[in-house]
């Protein structure tokens, strides 16, 4: 397992459906991970069409696995509906993972915590205002005082520098920023949007580009979310760190 | 050694890189690992916003980034345009006058830069012509353009910034990327940018936790001072001095030029650089370099120019916090850091402290952000002021503990709060001339005789200069070329940087 699919898995144990996706997830994170880091010095344009794809396909996994350690239940009710003998190959889960809804929410929430409004209209998207206040923020404070209590003298990757230097109440909306941007170029890419040359927007500090943000998103929101208390799986804070470092380099 | 006395002497001089010759670009602009990432970033297509504090690197890295690029890298499938928005007019214009200066500008600026390529580039009054344009051209180079944006944000300026992003919004498209340089204090983006959806933050910030903070600054030191080498050292090598002080200035460029001719100027030719010579340099920089940066901030500040005393007082508060442990940074309780919020901006912009941390837990309760402090400014305040090789050892180490300061203490009881003025001028404008006399807040000044020659001729304030025509400029005695852009050089750096 890599030290990315470690990091958005985490250290799963017991034969269970969440336990068995999460595995899945990791062995599909790890070759795609593998295949978008290999060291290709100028793109030929067969690789030019297929990096959307694989920074497409690592948002998604990624995404997934950590709602599912998050929020079990939505991974769960998936596993079963597969599990019913359906064809499910012809047409749409109509209970599938949404792009819009599960990782991004409608628009922003305004009054939180009123008592008047009722389960069903508090969003549970992975990067919506519900989970940035009750799940992102704290994690992200233990990690900061983690690396507070480590001492000053260590030499920090870049990433993990940005993220001290990052305001708790500013992550989320960091991160939602470079989701949506990161999901949304390398759609254009899947879908061929695009009128002129492949290489004119797909050059290669573009595609540089989309990988490291891509790479920096997952990693990122894995190893703050290891630092919540809640999550399932969770990897010791140390174990974390380290991961997320071997991803700097 | 006098030819590497010579280069010295010549590179020391350019101290910021829109100054620079594009022959001698690639020469003494060194670029890490880090460096070059962003480089690529703002090559690649999608909106960036480069943030750092006054003489991080900012402009070396847009300039970098546009010649990697068409027209200046022919071969290339992007055309990059680097576009410096330094036009006063354009400090006074808010909303659709904003947009027309903006535009004709910039429109302007393009056609310059597209002057020895098949291309050309209509003139652009509004941002719907300017997009037209833009799109074009892209279309008939078959290529994606990035518009690189250089001081589009202004320390003293607020009010055209929302005008600003709301144009940078609007060029954004499938084949336009904008990229743009502001400081860390920019908070002021307008009612239709959202800084998180409408662009990535990348940061120039370097610190000694970075990885290849030692080597970049060891290949500056080498290819701008080829004067300085191991032999001319003691007590420690080439590589630990060059860490030293670049950790020192915070990991600012503009910093580390001013120390390495400090160095430089007040060693003999006999002499060699130990610890004495060495704190004596820092005490040096911290005298006549960063007090004085206050001072030359202060009329460029427009309604915040009361935040420069405050600023002043708070930064007398932190290095004498810190003396006492030799402490190179400081934690500050949120509640204070958001309560003197330009005061802590201004002493970023300028140098005296880096941002390090954004939320750390304080021992005393609470959390706020923890600070990197200035090493010249430090040694002022330890008791003896000397640098011995304890200290330096200390320091390059990174071992000290941060100091705290709480809410709850009474440090900053004393320090009223600044209220911005009610529709302050940008005071540089209407000061005199002799204002840009050559000192060391001016290395590219005018002498005496430049000064008396331009009073003759009617141009009396930094306004009046920087509205004068080359034509007009040209026709006073004894101005050609090389002193029409010292003028031209020394307004800029008075009114922008």
């Amino acid at each position: 397992m890599s030290n990315l699919s470690e990091l958005v898995c985490g250290n799963v144990k017991g034969s269970g459906n969440l336990a068995r996706s999460l595995r899945h997830f990791a062995q599909t994170l790890t070759l795609l991970e593998r295949h978008l880091r290999r060291g290709v010095p100028k793109r030929r344009p067969l690789e030019r069409l297929v990096c959307p794809f694989l920074v497409r396909g690592i948002i998604e996994v990624a995404c997934t696995s950590l709602i599912g350690r998050r929020d079990p239940f939505r991974i769960l009710t998936l596993a079963e509906i597969q599990s019913q003998g359906h064809d499910l190959s012809s047409g749409r889960v109509a209970a599938a993972i949404q792009w819009t809804g599960d990782v991004l929410a409608g628009a922003r929430v305004r009054n939180l915590w009123d008592s008047t409004k009722n389960a069903g209209d508090m969003t549970r998207a992975l990067l919506g205002d519900y989970q940035d206040h009750i799940f992102w923020q704290p994690a992200f404070l233990r990690l900061s005082d983690h690396l507070a209590s480590s001492g000053g003298t260590l030499t920090y990757g870049d990433w993990t520098r940005r993220l001290l230097n990052t305001d708790p109440q500013g992550l989320v909306p960091q991160l939602r920023g470079i989701a949506s941007e990161t999901y949304s170029a390398a759609s254009k890419g899947v879908h061929h949007e695009f009128v002129l040359s492949m290489a004119a927007y797909y050059d290669d500090a573009t595609l540089e580009k989309l990988t490291e943000d891509a790479l920096w998103l997952v990693a990122t929101m894995a190893v703050v979310a290891n630092f919540d208390e809640s999550i399932a799986f969770a990897l010791t804070p140390s174990r974390s760190m380290k991961c997320y470092e071997e991803l700097q380099r | 050694m006098t030819t590497d006395l010579q280069r010295t002497d010549e590179v020391s001089l350019i101290l910021a890189a829109e100054e620079c010759p594009p022959d001698q670009f690639d020469a003494i602009h060194k670029f890490s690992q880090h460096d070059k990432r962003i480089i690529r970033k703002l090559i690649a297509h999608g909106p960036v916003l480069l943030q750092g504090g006054r003489g991080s690197g900012k402009s070396a890295l847009l300039i970098a980034a546009s010649r990697e690029m068409a027209p200046h890298n022919s071969p290339s499938d992007v055309i990059g345009l680097y576009v410096s928005l330094r036009y006063v007019p354009l400090l006074q214009a808010t909303g659709s006058d904003y947009e027309k200066l903006f535009c004709q500008w910039v429109g302007q600026r393009i056609q310059r830069a597209l002057a020895n390529t098949p291309h050309d580039f209509p003139d652009s009054h509004d941002v719907r012509q300017l997009k037209n344009g833009l799109s074009e051209l892209s279309m008939e180079a078959d290529k994606r353009v990035v518009l690189l944006f250089d001081d589009a944000a202004h320390i003293g300026r607020e009010t055209s910034l929302g005008s600003f992003f709301d144009i940078f919004r609007t060029l954004s498209s499938e084949a336009i990327s904008c990229k743009a340089a502001i400081y860390p204090g920019v908070t002021e983006f307008g009612t239709r940018f959202d800084v998180y959806n409408d662009a990535s933050v990348v940061d120039v910030v370097r610190s000694p936790e970075q990885a290849g903070f030692s080597e970049l600054f060891y290949d500056i030191m080498q290819s701008r001072y080829p004067v300085l080498t191991d032999k001319k050292i003691t007590g420690f090598d080439l590589r630990k001095l060059a860490q030293f002080l670049g950790t020192t200035v915070l990991g600012n460029m503009r910093g580390f030029i001013f120390a390495c001719n400090d160095l430089v100027e007040h060693t003999e030719s006999n002499q060699t650089i130990g610890y004495t010579a060495l704190g004596e340099s820092l005490l040096r920089l911290a005298a006549d370099y960063y007090w004085p940066l206050l001072e030359e901030v202060k009329p460029k500040l427009g309604r915040y120019v009361p935040a420069v005393e405050v600023a002043q007082d708070i930064a007398e508060v932190i290095f004498s916090s810190c003396a006492p442990t030799s402490a190179q940074s400081i934690s500050i309780h949120r509640t204070l850091v958001a309560r003197y919020a330009k005061p802590f901006e201004i002493l970023e912009y300028a140098g005296f402290i880096a941002r390090r941390e954004a939320s750390r837990s304080l021992r005393s309760g609470g959390r706020g952000p923890r600070f990197a402090v200035n090493l010249c400014n430090l040694l002022e305040r330890i008791p003896g002021s000397r640098l011995t090789a304890r200290l330096f050892d200390e320091w390059l180490s990174r071992s000290s503990q941060p100091v705290e300061l709480h809410e709850r203490g009474d440090h900053f009881s004393a320090i009223d709060v600044p209220q911005p003025l009610e529709g302050g001028d940008l005071e540089i404008l209407h000061k005199p001339v002799e204002t840009l006399r050559k000192s060391k807040a001016y290395p590219y000044g005018l002498t005496e005789l430049k000064i008396a020659l331009l009073n003759d001729a009617g141009i009396r304030t930094i306004g009046d200069l920087d509205a004068a025509s080359d034509e007009t400029l040209r026709k006073i005695d004894g101005v050609g070329n090389v002193f029409l852009d010292r003028f031209r050089s020394v307004v800029a750096q008075a009114i922008w940087m």
